[in-house]
């Protein structure tokens, strides 16, 4: 069968320690039995490492943060559109999620194709909205409420018992035993992502996630649990396991079929010893250990381009159990001249 | 009567699986054999048996070992429900 030739534009090419899910996706997208990718990277700064991996994307160009505004960013995706003919755009990062769903008019006029969630999707699963989605939804999730200021935690933490979590909107999550630590997190979190802060009740357990894709029509296209294996001090898993667990993926298909999420999901959930499963976010996203799913017998990343594309795609029907990853570091070397190319030019 | 939760896979080698938690553990060969008989659903009076029959070991040290491994068997949430013998 001849593979369909499809260029696809995505973000997330910052395969750090605390990586994006750019590669990983690329990772799907380039084992694809059915399509044939071009990948045009999108990347923020001049040293995400994808810019450099030339085995995985063919093509990079800057782009400005979303803080800068929709027209700055739909400006630059009209430059690259004309030169790469874009059919698919895969954004992977939460906070550019809004800048495209916002454009997603604009660029389905320009012939580029998405899948994410709606906007009420995508806000009502916000950390600081998680009680009322738990009670909307009926799904178990810790107390929290959002805090604009110490002064505001002051006024509400008779509520709360130590130790609690405390939460950036978009990234960053520690946790806090006393009022001063509070007001640690708080502030380092704040100047990194801004405000609000959520304050969340501390459920104590093992966090484990799942990778998912829904189809817009309350069905579930693939679902894959895992559990991390090694956590790296900045929470990140650096190893996982996928997982057989039936509690997990019902409540997948729970949410799934109630709120009709259209794209990618990461659930995080706790377990607790009493084997209740807590939600604790929803990512609006592929996560960077997809490609686990991917090696599973799910590829999510091809799903999900398919769907882009108006395709019917087949429900997944399983999932190899215990299949592991290992994240490892690889000192890349890269030339100076392409360095600079990107540096002043924007493309490489 | 013990019962292995079957969601936990046993390879040959020792090596024991929780599907469910992603926890993975090791048995040595004694608590292999111990762990296979009680799968093929022997009771204590049936691994003891086969132990006084196969090794130089006296029904008391045994028990006490035994207790003591199904213990552990039970904390590492092995066993089915409450795992009474």
């Amino acid at each position: 069968m001849e593979k369909i030739k499809v260029t696809v534009a995505l973000s997330g090419l910052n395969n750090i320690d605390s990586p994006g899910p750019g590669i990983p996706v690329i990772r799907g997208l380039k084992e694809s039995r059915v399509l044939d990718v071009r990948v045009v990277g999108l990347a923020y700064e001049n040293l995400e490492p994808g810019i450099y991996m030339h085995d995985l994307v063919d093509k990079t160009y800057k782009v400005p943060y979303p803080s800068d505004g929709v027209e700055p960013f739909l400006d630059r995706i009209r430059y690259i559109h004309q030169v790469e003919n874009i059919q698919v755009l895969v954004p992977n990062f939460d906070s550019e999620l809004f800048t495209v769903m916002k454009s997603e008019k604009v660029l389905h006029e320009l012939g580029i194709n998405t899948f994410l969630p709606t906007l009420q999707q995508f806000e009502e699963r916000h950390k600081s909205n998680l009680p009322e989605y738990g009670k909307k939804y009926g799904v178990k999730v810790p107390y929290s409420d959002t805090v604009a200021s110490i002064h505001d935690f002051l006024k509400i933490q008779d509520q709360f018992e130590y130790p609690v979590v405390v939460k950036g909107k978009f990234y960053d999550a520690y946790i806090a035993y006393d009022l001063e630590q509070v007001s640690i997190y708080f502030h380092k979190i704040a100047a990194k992502w801004g405000l609000p802060i959520v304050i969340q009740e501390f459920v104590r357990g093992t966090e484990v996630n799942v990778v998912a894709l829904g189809d817009g029509r309350g069905n579930v296209v693939g679902a894959v649990p895992m559990r991390k294996t090694y956590i790296t001090d900045k929470g990140k898993g650096w190893g996982g396991i996928t997982l057989q667990d039936q509690d997990m993926m019902d409540l997948t298909q729970k949410i799934f079929s109630q709120t009709h999420w259209r794209g990618g999901m990461e659930l995080e959930l706790i377990r607790t010893k009493s084997n209740e499963l807590y939600m604790i976010e929803i990512n609006p996203r592929l996560p960077a250990w997809v490609y686990l799913a991917v090696a599973a017998g799910q590829n999510l990343p091809e799903a999900l381009v398919l769907l882009a594309l108006g395709k019917e795609v087949n429900p997944f029907e399983g999932y190899e159990v215990g299949k592991m990853f290992i994240r490892y570091s690889y000192d890349m070397i890269c030339d100076l001249k392409e360095f600079e190319h990107f540096s002043t030019r924007g493309e490489v | 009567m013990l019962k292995i939760k079957n969601n936990i896979a046993i390879s040959d080698s020792g090596f024991v699986f929780d599907a469910r938690t992603g926890d993975s553990f090791t048995l040595n060969t004694t608590g292999l054999e111990i762990v296979q008989l009680i799968k093929e659903g022997k009771d204590y009076q049936g691994v003891l048996q086969v132990f006084l029959d196969k090794y130089e070991v006296d029904p008391e040290s045994f028990e006490r070992y035994y207790l003591d491994f199904v213990a552990t068997l039970k904390h590492m949430n092995l066993i089915e429900g409450n795992g009474e013998d």
